[in-house]
């Protein structure tokens, strides 16, 4: 079920909130907790019955390692269990994720046909296992201790977080599942949710997809080995950057404004990312959760910064090179996880340089440069989304041949109209997006009296002073928000699923 | 304001502003599905029905109740008028369904003989509805024509409800100049595009959609015409016949040109075994049945032979064809008068009711008339070869493949070799009457209507264009050069022409052989004049 369809917008929701808070104002917060499971099971179901299995299969053998690892004490036993855990997780996710793939890859190194069948990958694979193998290296640590099993399901299926994100962490959740998410039960949580639920489903229906009808065309192009000129491959690529955006930004505020409405707080997954003035704030913007997640079970276990500045940046690009492989079983995703690695490389290096060269005053950002660091950072960023959007290898080269120009810089008669720049109306959207990727306040920014509670993750002098209009329970907004869900409800007819379901 | 009140206020506007856009769009009524009252310069015109049909005709078949049925693809939607809907003294109804497939056909057939008091249908078909490749449409629906119309309460709710249906309704209201009183009774008005208003530029267009569509079949008809959907064709004449509805089967007539189309893609004998096939199935289940009858009328009559305008003519219509698959009202009128009107084989003038008797004897008339046609259009002919030629060409280089290409694409590609068929210019801003389309490396500047190089260039100095070129054709180039020093090299399609130092008008002939689209010019380091009147034409010899 997507968050952008009538059965969830209109009988889901609604049915699983009412009973959820009907339950809740009894205080009988376990049958809530039940409740929520059950929704969430169903919700999961919906895409396809058979998978419940593995997922419930998934969440049975994660909670039993983890128990057993809380009540181990040698060692070696310790250690073979979370062999066992994360053996059995990165299993689960490589069959269903990979085998294609690798399958693939070998036929092509020799030479060979496999007969094969394609393996269908289970929605949300890729988020639950990541949070569970997340809970497995605590329970190690001896820092997830007396969990519930219906707490630990929750913190599993919880439907809002379940399909795409945010990672959420056991020790974000588990406390508000024991007593904090039905202590907020009532309508100011059901007011700031359903607001930032409103603004999300906007984002993702009535720009995202729009926009989406600018790159799509221009990529198909690409993949069908048409070559491109300079302006339809370059608005090809800016459409896709910010229908990547606004769906990633859409599907994140909605998900956070669900679970605001059942009193529960998710952490902020996406923060203006294109606002980030060099690639390492990009990362501490840009899919926030999952950058923790590689950075607490990746980055810092192969040793971090800790030996030395070579070694830093060989783990730098491993991480990515993984994080790349987690979007998605290709090649493409690989170059592009490894092409952010270089990003990031050349950015602490920057760092290195700009600390040895100028004094504290000088090496501080200025407005040029902060504009120029912006300038730069979002080119990167657009290049590489290149990769990300296109299907095979062969496509994304094409549209790199017509980002170079090397197919001569007009608007062709062969791809007519094709791409943002292809027609009237394209020049103005463009401006129009950058502008509010680039300047205006986030939803967060917009709710920030109310988002207190949120974690922030290092960016709360970001989030306090931002607008001069803040989010208040009054008419004005109650207007705004009826206008921005009329209008996203009218565009449900053509439901699209979110970018981030593939993942 | 407290949070609960907002949480109401919230939910109270949203509730209000659907009403609103409801009320608004049930008003305005744009696919007449809701039966609203229809107001002079508000409402009264439907142009968007055209562009929903599967979903208004629907409703309107059933409020239409019609005693006969004439259904078929566009040619039908377009080419059959009943009227005010009476036509040979029947309560008629066209349900024409562009791009429509045999399933799509019986199953609206199914529809109409199961919730009308329909007696009688006729079905228009042709080759391309049989192909099992071609796909239901995207707006066709299952749901739409079950029994219990389970889709019904979806298409009112998005016919109330969508910024589809609210973009309908301002369409509407905006539209009202135009006439498109035609659509209630299920004809559709064949609204020219302005962009190719020749009558040559309109059938060059259609050959190229239709050329799209058998090139990605072609291999597959090729090698096995049980490729075809025949069972849906059967299901169709077996709903009808079983319920006691009377169904003529008319083979749809298409221009000669859409004929020789079919030949130079080498599926003529396809198209020939697909026919008797059709006839061999209504004979087969017809047996003993009054019926069901047969009609060809894709032969060599004088509508379907007439030749078109001289290309530069963008005046004279033609009398009984739109393009190639597509004839007028004019033509469906004598079609209709015929089939249910003739009752003895000397009445049809047009046509020929089929019989498994009279099968050989036609067919042999039939291939007679189509040799001395192609010997007598020689011209048409070769206009369908440039354009098979020009698209098969550039797919090939472009390595862009036909089988599943997007529309898009296809779109630009076929304008492209249509365009050059046509023998349009194909440098924009030629004759410089300012800078633009044209990149001036330097010393290049626009001055005085022309472009000059003042010779102060330390190397080479470039000027120039993109063009729209297919590889492996020759091409034209034609301008007026006056030189006071140097020389100029031009290149084209990874062709050049060298050290060009003799001024006035000047022509070359290039043989592209590659994709680059870029023509230039390039002087060389004492190069110093002007260049004027550029025009680049593909060659047709």
């Amino acid at each position: 079920m997507l968050f952008n369809s009538y059965e969830f917008i209109f009988f889901f929701l609604p049915a699983t909130l009412l009973v959820y808070q009907f339950i809740g104002i009894q205080g009988h917060s376990r049958i809530a907790i039940v409740w929520l499971i059950g929704a969430s099971l169903f919700f999961y179901g919906w895409w396809n019955p058979i998978y419940l299995s593995l997922i419930i299969l998934s969440i049975l053998i994660n909670y039993w390692i983890g128990v057993l690892l809380c009540g181990v004490s040698k060692s070696f036993r310790k250690k073979l269990l979370l062999i066992i855990g994360i053996t059995v997780n990165l299993g689960l996710l490589g069959y269903y994720k990979y085998t294609n793939f690798v399958v693939e890859t070998l036929a092509v190194i020799l030479g060979k046909e496999f007969a094969q069948t394609q393996i269908v990958l289970p929605l949300a694979i890729s988020f639950f296992t990541f949070q569970q193998i997340a809970y497995l290296v605590d329970a190690y640590r001896g820092s997830a201790k007396g969990y519930s099993f219906l707490h630990y399901s929750l913190f599993v299926t919880f439907f809002p977080q379940l399909i795409a994100g945010p990672i959420v962490h056991h020790k974000e959740m588990m406390p508000q599942f024991t007593g904090g998410a039905i202590s907020r039960i009532g309508s100011k949580y059901l007011a700031s949710g359903l607001s930032i639920f409103v603004v999300g489903l906007f984002k993702k229906v009535i720009i995202a997809d729009k926009i989406a009808l600018y790159a799509r065309p221009v990529f198909e192009a690409a993949e069908q080995g048409a070559s491109l000129t300079f302006f339809e491959a370059w608005g090809g690529a800016f459409s896709y950057t910010f229908q990547l955006y606004f769906d990633f930004s859409g599907y994140s505020d909605m998900a956070v404004g669900i679970a605001c409405m059942f009193g529960v707080i998710l952490p902020i997954n996406f923060f203006s990312p294109y606002k980030a003035n060099n690639i390492i704030e990009f990362w501490r913007r840009w899919h926030i959760t999952l950058s923790r997640f590689l950075l607490n079970c990746l980055y810092i276990p192969l040793g971090g910064n800790r030996h030395g500045e070579l070694r830093r940046y060989v783990n730098i690009l491993f991480t990515m090179l993984l994080g790349g492989l987690w979007h998605g079983a290709g090649w493409s995703f690989v170059i592009w996880g490894g092409l952010h690695g270089c990003y990031l490389v050349i950015n602490h290096i920057w760092h290195l340089i700009k600390g040895a060269i100028f004094d504290e005053n000088m090496a501080k950002m200025n407005i040029t440069c902060c504009i120029l660091g912006r300038f730069i950072t979002f080119a990167a960023v657009v290049v590489a989304w290149v990769l990300f959007r296109a299907k095979t290898l062969g496509g994304a080269m094409k549209m790199y041949e017509g980002m170079l120009a090397m197919n001569g810089d007009g608007i062709s008669a062969s791809v007519n109209r094709l791409g943002l720049f292809g027609d009237g109306y394209g020049l103005v959207i463009f401006i129009a997006l950058l502008l509010l990727v680039w300047f205006a306040p986030n939803t967060y920014q917009w709710a920030q009296q109310h988002m207190k509670d949120i974690r922030m993750a290092g960016l709360e002098g970001e989030i306090r002073g931002m607008t001069r209009i803040p989010w208040r329970p009054n008419q004005m907004w109650a207007i705004l928000i009826a206008v921005l869900a009329t209008l996203s409800f009218l565009a449900l007819g053509q439901v699209s699923e979110f970018l981030y379901f593939n993942f | 304001m407290n949070y609960g009140k907002f949480n109401v206020q919230v939910i109270a506007y949203c509730i209000l502003f659907f009403l609103i856009v409801g009320i608004f769009n049930a008003l305005v009524d744009p696919y007449l599905i809701f039966r609203s009252p229809l107001v002079e310069g508000f409402n009264f015109q439907k142009p968007e029905i055209d562009s929903h049909t599967r979903m208004t005709k629907t409703f309107h078949l059933k409020w239409m109740n019609p005693e006969l049925l004439v259904i078929g693809d566009s040619s039908v939607a377009y080419g059959i008028n009943p009227g005010q809907g009476l036509l040979g003294g029947f309560r008629v109804y066209n349900l024409g369904l562009p791009g429509a497939n045999i399933y799509e056909l019986y199953k609206y057939v199914k529809y109409a003989v199961n919730a009308c008091d329909t007696r009688h249908v006729v079905v228009f078909v042709s080759l391309k509805n049989f192909l099992k490749n071609q796909n239901n449409k995207t707006d066709f629906n299952d749901l739409r024509l079950t029994p219990f119309r389970a889709k019904a309460f979806m298409d009112y709710y998005k016919s109330l409800f969508t910024l589809n249906a609210l973009s309908s309704s301002f369409v509407t209201i905006t539209s009202q100049d135009e006439d498109y009183e035609s659509s209630r009774n299920g004809f559709l008005v064949y609204r020219n595009n302005k962009k190719f208003q020749r009558t040559q530029n309109r059938f060059l267009v259609n050959e190229a959609g239709i050329l799209v569509a058998y090139l990605r079949l072609q291999n597959v008809i090729k090698d096995n015409n049980e490729k075809l959907d025949y069972s849906s064709f059967v299901k169709l004449l077996n709903i009808s016949l079983n319920n006691q509805v009377k169904i003529d089967i008319v083979i749809t007539p298409l221009h000669a040109r859409e004929m020789l189309l079919v030949k130079e893609l080498g599926l003529r004998a396809q198209y020939d075994i697909w026919k008797h096939k059709v006839l061999e199935i209504v004979t087969k289940r017809g047996r003993g049945e009054k019926n069901i009858n047969v009609y060809d009328y894709a032969n060599y009559n004088e509508c379907m032979t007439e030749k078109l305008p001289a290309s530069y003519d963008s005046t004279k219509p033609l009398n009984w064809y739109w393009e190639s698959t597509h004839f007028k009202p004019e033509f469906g009128t004598l079609i209709m008068d015929e089939v249910l009107g003739c009752k003895k084989d000397e009445c049809y003038k047009i046509g020929t009711k089929l019989t498994a008797s009279n099968y050989r004897v036609n067919e042999t008339n039939f291939l007679l008339k189509r040799e001395m046609y192609e010997k007598n259009l020689v011209a048409d002919g070769n206009d369908i070869k440039r354009l098979i030629g020009a698209l098969k060409s550039y797919l090939d280089v472009s390595g862009i493949k036909v089988e599943n290409a997007p529309q898009d694409i296809m779109h630009g590609v076929l304008h492209n070799a249509i365009m050059h068929i046509n023998g349009d210019k194909l440098v924009r801003n030629g004759n410089f009457n300012d800078s633009r389309h044209w990149y001036w490396g330097t010393p290049w500047t626009h001055q005085r209507g022309r472009a000059y190089a003042d010779g102060s260039q330390k190397g080479n100095a470039y000027l120039s264009t993109e063009v729209s070129i297919i590889p492996q054709n020759k091409y034209l180039l034609e301008f007026d050069l006056s030189r006071e020093s140097g020389a100029l090299d031009v290149t084209l399609g990874g062709d050049t022409k060298w050290g060009i130092s003799e001024g006035g008008k000047v022509n070359l002939s290039y043989q592209v052989k590659d994709s680059t689209r870029t023509l230039r010019f390039i002087g060389n380091s004492s190069f110093k004049g002007s260049i004027d009147n550029v025009s680049l034409m593909l060659s047709k010899n």
